[in-house]
């Protein structure tokens, strides 16, 4: 347990002194919320019924699903210390110990989960900050929930990366890949566009993601209020096709998904890429 | 005594290449043994085996009685790697804390074995400083340092003197060998320079794949050093004649004459006979590096 720890330790040192790549994870979680503010935020307050308060329910909707995605989006920096280790040959240091293989994938995943919560914390701030500041209603229940949702957000995000990226074996292949994976998860997790007017197909594999699940946990917990108040008294029906299309409800092939079940999926989903990951490493 | 390392039969091949062609040796507990090769002679494999982070095709390799791949046998060894391997923006410190806990030191032990980790390889003064800023012959020490942190029974350096200028070469070189002597450490190391190794107890010596010589220095030197004789004769011819009565092989070239000699107290007899007839001469004792070219077959390249 001591020896997890102390590759988690190192990894965390190792990237918060390196402040060029703190700088980068956080104008990850600043450019993504930017973006929604100055190109996303108008089409999408539009494109709902104009009721009272629609503005601070699609920004509390927009900022609960970006929490969602947080996780993977800057875990990049925390792992970008694994794939260095490997690429230089500095893993030799710890291959040497009598560290076992679950114990050093425990240390990497460990020290990603700090990061991916840290950054999460940053972004909630900002994003509690924001919403108070626009009077958009807020539960202190609902931002605890918040606060707790984050534990296992930051640990399916940082395992499931880890074991993706724990068998490259070069720095270009390791960029290229999270570019990609950050921009599609956006997208697949229903952040930039709503799912509802997402494909049927797309939607399914949407629905596999477990940042989806955490992206609609989130919009419970953080949007919620902000829910109930624009649309009371509006119609049960209206209310119920609000929550599919925006992700509040998820569903997957007629199965729907309530907190509990969506909770199950990902900690399901993420033990298996735990698996994968503890098989990966092995000797060369 | 007993044996750190006993390596039999042991064969490790990459995509069809033969890196290591079934080799087997030993090394003594508390012995200072060089293992010396040249370049891709199948050192490094030879090790990274010993280590553990290589796994062999076949043979078998044990340290101190338990398999190379046990956790026992990570516990004994300590490795000091050619190239630099500790965290650049973590201190020396650092380093060695999270090192040391990463072989499951308590914090009471951590603090005890690093400081005196620090201590053996003259690191105290730049303990505190990050990694990176540390000049060569610092990071060196601070490698050593890392090897030693958790208290090993035995020292595998891979070549830990390449890239030093001679005089740290030097320093680092008395560290090794004072770990050896003063702390009962058994030191396994590699290197191309013959040089270093005739400081060495036993000496190991590796050429594509296989082992072509092994013995103590004085050994090595008594079996394939060959010293010998050049002159610069005053008349050439006169001086033939006298060598060719004597029955001495010689050969020439540029005037210049050279004698093979199984040992230099044999130049006496030929210098008494060719007095006068020799404008200069000098009787060489071969050096172990010449023995190494002549055993590694590099020397005819």
């Amino acid at each position: 347990m001591n020896d997890m720890l102390a590759l988690a330790k190192r990894n965390v040192l190792c990237y918060f002194r390196d402040r060029s790549s703190v700088f980068f994870s956080l104008m990850s979680v600043i450019i993504v919320i930017l973006l929604y503010l100055l190109f996303l935020r108008d089409m999408l307050i539009s494109a709902n019924p104009p009721i009272d308060g629609m503005d601070r329910l699609v920004d509390a909707w927009v900022l609960s699903g970006i929490l969602g995605i947080i996780p993977v989006t800057t875990c990049a920096g925390a792992l970008q210390t694994m794939v260095e280790d490997r690429v230089n040959g500095r893993d030799r240091d710890v291959l040497v110990t009598p560290m076992k293989a679950s114990a050093i994938a425990g240390g990497y995943i460990i020290s990603t989960f700090i990061v991916g919560m840290a950054m999460s914390a940053i972004a909630l701030v900002l994003s509690v900050a924001y919403l108070g500041m626009t009077g958009c209603p807020l539960s202190v229940a609902g931002v605890l929930t918040t606060v707790v949702l984050m534990i296992p957000s930051a640990l399916s995000g940082s395992i499931i990366m880890y074991a993706i990226t724990s068998r490259l074996r070069s720095t270009g292949a390791f960029s290229g890949l999270f570019v990609t994976m950050s921009v599609l998860i956006g997208f697949l997790a229903g952040i930039y566009m709503p799912m509802g007017t997402m494909p049927e197909g797309m939607q399914i594999v949407g629905m596999l993601v477990p940042a989806s699940h955490m992206a609609s946990l989130f919009r419970q917990s953080l949007a919620g209020e902000a829910l109930n108040d624009v649309f009371s008294g509006a119609p049960s029906e209206m209310v119920k096709s609000f929550r599919t299309d925006m992700g509040f409800d998820i569903s997957l092939m007629g199965f729907e998904f309530d907190p509990f079940t969506s909770m199950v999926f990902v900690l399901a989903v993420t033990a298996l890429f735990f698996i994968i990951a503890v098989m990966g490493i092995r000797r060369r | 005594m007993m044996t750190a390392i006993v390596v039999e039969e042991l064969r490790k091949s990459y995509d069809g290449f033969e890196a290591v062609k079934g080799v087997s040796f030993t090394v003594r507990e508390g012995s200072f043994t060089a293992f010396l090769g040249p370049n891709g002679a199948g050192k490094s494999t030879t090790i990274s085996i010993i280590c553990s982070l290589l796994q062999q095709d076949s043979g078998r390799v044990s340290v101190f009685g338990n398999d190379a791949s046990s956790l026992e046998s990570r516990r004994a060894i300590g490795v000091v790697f050619q190239d630099p391997l500790l965290d650049g923006m973590l201190t020396v410190r650092e380093n060695l804390e999270v090192r040391g806990a990463m072989y499951g030191l308590s914090k009471d032990e951590l603090r005890h074995s690093v400081e005196k980790a620090l201590e053996v390889t003259d690191s105290m003064e730049f303990a505190g400083q990050r990694y990176r800023t540390l000049s060569g012959g610092q990071r060196r020490r601070a490698d050593i340092a890392r090897a030693l942190v958790h208290g090993p029974r035995l020292l595998i350096l891979d070549e830990p003197t390449s890239g030093l200028d001679p005089r740290t070469r030097r320093t680092i070189w008395d560290t090794i060998s004072r770990l050896n002597r003063e702390q009962g450490l058994t030191v396994l190391l590699t290197t191309h320079y013959m040089e270093e190794a005739t400081d060495a107890d036993d000496v190991i010596i590796i050429a594509k794949g296989e082992i072509v010589a092994r013995g103590t220095p004085a050994q090595l030197r008594d079996e394939y050093c060959t010293d010998s004789m050049t002159l610069v004769p005053a008349n050439l011819q006169a001086v033939e004649r006298i060598l060719e009565g004597m029955g001495v092989a010689y050969d020439t070239d540029k005037g210049v004459v050279r004698i093979g000699l199984s040992r230099t107290a044999d130049a006496v007899p030929i210098i008494s006979a060719l007095q006068g007839m020799v404008e200069s001469l000098e009787v060489r004792s071969g050096t172990l590096d010449e023995a190494f070219l002549e055993i590694t077959g590099e020397g005819s390249e």
